[in-house]
């Protein structure tokens, strides 16, 4: 369980997290979005100690990071630009950080296997793609079995099969049972992978809710309509109860019924059918309008 | 604390032995004070027989088998920078604070493998560079065991130790290699034998870390413009303490 209460905090005239609140619980995926610059690793750090809040407070398991003690034990977590020295070899890197949590050397090998780069691990991290650094990063946060984890941009720098395979660990990891705590400034590509949504913008809270519910609400589906006298099927879907509008390029958008309904209604009228399309709005869409409508309120 | 101290220092010392900057620098210590120790002898040796007017007056082949230790603590101050500074240039320190979140007992833990490694190679090195030097004097050789010498050993020790934890606090107030190596080895090799010769600043240069740390290595007593060896050793004391606080106070106050 992590907790984030009316978290402020300011770099001199700005505001980089300005009250925030919200929750991510164990046994789901939390996914933290926001465009970059939004305040998204500013509260990852000062949730994880490395930064302090002007005010307000963010917990793990209750407590403040700086009180937990063997705090690897507690919550794991991959931050953006912290890196290895690249000097390391990756077995050393893990088993610097496994001493200072007291972590038997045991576990070392297991998380190495768990990410794929027991092969590897006896070569220094320089020599390392961005990929495998981000793997290493992922066994780091992993050492200490922690029931929560907390990722920062976890996917930066993974090919398509990378971030289908983090995906699918990351699923796996919530299933354990812990929280996992992952932020992206790619929409989409958290929507199939989080349970739950957490969106802010300039440091504000813009949504917190689970994904099912954000897709039913933004990912709107709605039939397109092209005929001759588009004015006269509107008023006659109107008058069923439908809900349709003329779009600016002359076609009927009908949201609420299907494209089976809107044919039949057509054809009982005696309309000549241009086109009949069913149409999405992605989710991507959808959160650039919202984090774009928090934009235009803040100005 | 005690007991909290040792995981992390135990990592300490795993990044320590792991990286290649810090091992080979530490290691390159040893021949390069033997190396300069023996050579020093072996061209004095040769300066004495000949009656060379080169040879300076107060020449003491004692004092002389300390000398290659002290270009050898170029490596050490080398060393002990980057210890601290590999932290910050890969952004390490953030993982580092991570794992051991109480600032303090990082810290503490770096400084203390710090001091402890410097200590370690410096008591055989001290040992070795005055025996080879000594050795290539020949005839003209003191023993290790003369009047002064051995206290002078266990002064260079301290004075080893003491340089390396100064070097590594002023690195952590840095945050980079390239000041605190820009000062520390400029002073060290020529500029405050300069500042002691210039009229004005010599009052001053007689405290300067290296200058009072030096008389730590004094065989016999010196002069009345020079500090005494206890004295030479509280100064350094202040210094290493200064720059150890320091470095404490700067990371306990700026977010990682």
């Amino acid at each position: 369980m992590i907790e984030v209460q009316d978290l402020t905090k300011r770099y001199g005239q700005t505001v980089a997290v300005d009250k925030l609140t919200f929750a991510a619980h164990p046994g789901q995926v939390t996914a933290f979005l926001g465009p970059n610059g939004a305040g998204k690793s500013t509260t990852m750090r000062i949730l994880l100690g490395l930064a302090r809040a002007d005010h307000g407070f963010a917990r793990i398991e209750g407590h403040a990071y700086s009180q937990l003690r063997q705090p690897l034990t507690r919550v794991g977590a991959l931050l953006e630009g912290f890196g290895p020295n690249r000097g390391l070899k990756a077995f050393n890197h893990l088993l610097w950080v496994a001493q200072t949590n007291r972590i038997e050397r045991r576990r070392i090998h297991e998380v190495l296997e768990m990410v794929d780069l027991a092969s590897v691990s006896h070569r220094r991290v320089g020599e390392f793609s961005l990929g495998m650094g981000q793997r290493l990063g992922l066994a780091v946060a992993l050492l200490g079995d922690p029931p929560a984890l907390v990722l920062d941009e976890p996917s930066t720098g993974l090919d398509p099969e990378g971030i289908h395979w983090l995906r699918q660990f990351l699923r796996r990891l919530a299933a354990d049972g812990r929280t996992v705590f992952v932020s992206s400034h790619l929409m989409a590509e958290m929507a199939v992978t989080a349970d739950h949504l957490i969106v802010i913008n300039k440091g504000r809270l813009l949504a917190d809710t689970s994904t099912n519910e954000f897709i039913k609400r933004n990912a709107r589906t709605f039939v397109r309509v092209r005929t001759q006298e588009p004015e006269q099927l509107r008023r006659q879907l109107s008058a069923t109860g439908i809900a349709a509008v003329l779009a600016q390029d002359g076609s009927v958008e009908v949201s609420g019924a299907s494209a089976a309904e809107v044919n039949r209604l057509a054809v009982a009228n005696h309309h000549v059918l241009d086109e009949l399309s069913t149409q999405s709005a992605s989710l991507e869409e959808a959160f650039l309008r919202l984090t774009n409508s928090a934009n235009e309120t803040a100005r | 604390m005690i007991r909290a101290l040792v995981p992390a220092t135990y990592a300490e010392f795993t990044k320590l032995r792991s990286m290649r900057s810090t091992l080979v620098t530490l290691s390159l210590f040893f021949p390069v004070s033997i190396g300069i120790g023996a050579l020093e002898g072996w061209s004095v040796r040769g300066a004495i027989a000949s009656h060379s007017p080169m040879l300076i007056p107060d020449f003491s082949a004692a004092q002389a088998g300390f000398d290659g230790v002290l270009i050898g603590q170029l490596a050490l101050i080398v060393f002990s920078v980057l210890l601290v500074t590999s932290e910050y240039g890969s952004r390490m320190i953030g993982l580092s604070l991570l794992a051991v979140p109480r600032r303090g007992h990082f810290y503490a833990a770096k400084m203390i493998v710090v001091g402890l490694a410097a200590a370690v190679v410096a008591i055989p090195a001290v040992v070795l560079a005055y025996v080879a030097t000594e050795l290539a004097l020949g005839p003209y050789g003191s023993s290790p065991l003369a009047s002064g010498v051995p206290r002078a050993m266990l002064g260079a020790v301290g004075y080893l130790t003491l340089m390396s934890v100064f070097a590594a606090g002023i690195a952590a107030m840095a945050r980079n290699p390239i000041v605190p190596l820009a000062t520390l080895l400029p002073l060290v090799l020529a500029g405050s034998q300069i500042l002691s010769i210039i009229g004005a600043t010599t009052v001053i240069a007689r405290f300067l870390p290296d200058r009072a740390g030096m008389r730590m290595l004094a065989v016999s007593a010196g002069n009345s413009d020079q500090l005494s060896s206890v004295a030479g050793f509280a100064v350094m004391l202040v210094w290493a303490a200064a720059a150890l606080i320091g470095g404490y106070l700067l990371l306990q106050r700026r977010d990682a």
